[in-house]
């Protein structure tokens, strides 16, 4: 189980958050232009990683928010939580 | 048994027709399956957990943009207080008590039977909000005695230890599976029930009840029919 710091409500319990799949992914700006290939790696296929790994995760029993995750998927551990919108550091990017 | 039904004199649309006076409805507790009062000791002959419905409070969930101060400025005067930015606070004046949800999100519990939905949207008008009456949706469960946090803590993740749960604070967390808010309330209502409002879904209410009602069997439970 993860306990999970919440940008707004501190850290709670995996239990209150849904997660959301890799984070930074971005939709391509003319859909229409790409072929069959380049549409399905933007929508189907994800990098999972070894080590740190970019994450959405959802406050959906808390305060419904979604956030980024820095989780290394070896340990485990969460290197760092920012709001979507802001960069890893923290800094808005 | 005690019939907590009560005649309603305030809608005048009713079903999307407008009716000529007042259309009486009736108010149904949720809790209305185990509506008598429950006192049992526990192992070491003391009631460790009361808990009582404060049913029928106006809910109107308030959601805005609290950058935009038109809208900021509306609520204060509408509510009498300022809308807490922080976190989980809650703030109360003397007619509301005001739930942080979200950065753009809040609860307001009013007095019961307040008519306040129409002039509520009419003043937000001219920001981008929504006001949501869930007056009829959710109910309150008020829940105290010394071994509440162990009670709670049975079946919800939240930390309930007053360093992390203060006084003024609120949690949207989970208990017993199904979701709530948690309101740390720090005045005695004078009947000895002081501790915690459960904030539950109506048709969720008679569940979490049972739960606690379970939960509470070794230290002892006291269920108080709901007043007014
Ligand atoms: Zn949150």
């Amino acid at each position: 189980m993860l306990e999970i710091e919440c940008p707004w409500c501190g850290s709670r319990d995996q239990d209150e958050f849904s997660y959301g799949g890799e984070a930074h992914i971005v939709r391509p700006l003319s859909p229409e232009n790409l072929n069959d290939r380049e549409w399905g790696d933007y929508l189907f296929f994800r990098d999972n990683k070894k080590g740190q790994h970019a994450e959405q995760w959802c406050h959906s029993a808390g305060c419904r928010r979604w956030f980024n995750v820095i989780r290394d998927t070896v340990s485990y551990r969460i290197v760092s939580v920012y709001r979507s919108g802001d960069s890893p550091s923290g800094d808005p990017s | 048994m005690i019939e907590i039904l009560r005649p309603r004199m305030k809608r005048e649309r009713f079903w999307g027709l407008l009716v000529k006076g007042p259309i009486i409805s009736m108010s149904q507790s949720p809790l209305i399956e185990i509506l008598q009062p429950i006192s049992a000791p526990g192992v070491s002959g003391e009631i460790g957990f009361r808990m009582r419905e404060i049913p029928f409070k106006t809910h109107v969930n308030l959601r805005g943009d609290a950058n935009d101060s038109k809208f900021m400025i509306c609520a204060s005067s509408l509510l009498g207080i300022d809308l807490p930015l922080a976190p989980n606070a809650v703030v109360e004046s003397s007619e509301w008590q005001v739930c942080w949800l979200g950065p753009d999100e809040w609860l307001l519990i009013g007095l019961a039977d307040q008519d306040v939905l129409v002039e509520f949207q009419n003043q937000f008008l001219e920001s981008h909000s929504a006001v949501v009456d869930l007056s009829g949706g959710q109910t309150i469960i008020r829940a105290g005695g010394h071994a509440w946090r162990d009670v709670l803590a049975s079946a919800c993740p939240l930390d309930l230890h007053p360093r992390a749960f203060k006084p003024r604070q609120c949690a949207q967390t989970v208990f017993a599976h199904t979701n709530v808010l948690l309101t740390s309330v720090s005045n005695d209502d004078g009947r000895g029930v002081r501790a915690v409002d459960i904030v539950v879904r109506r048709s969720f209410a008679d569940h979490v009840c049972r739960w606690l009602i379970d939960a509470a069997a070794e230290c002892g439970v006291e269920f108080e029919v709901p007043i007014e």
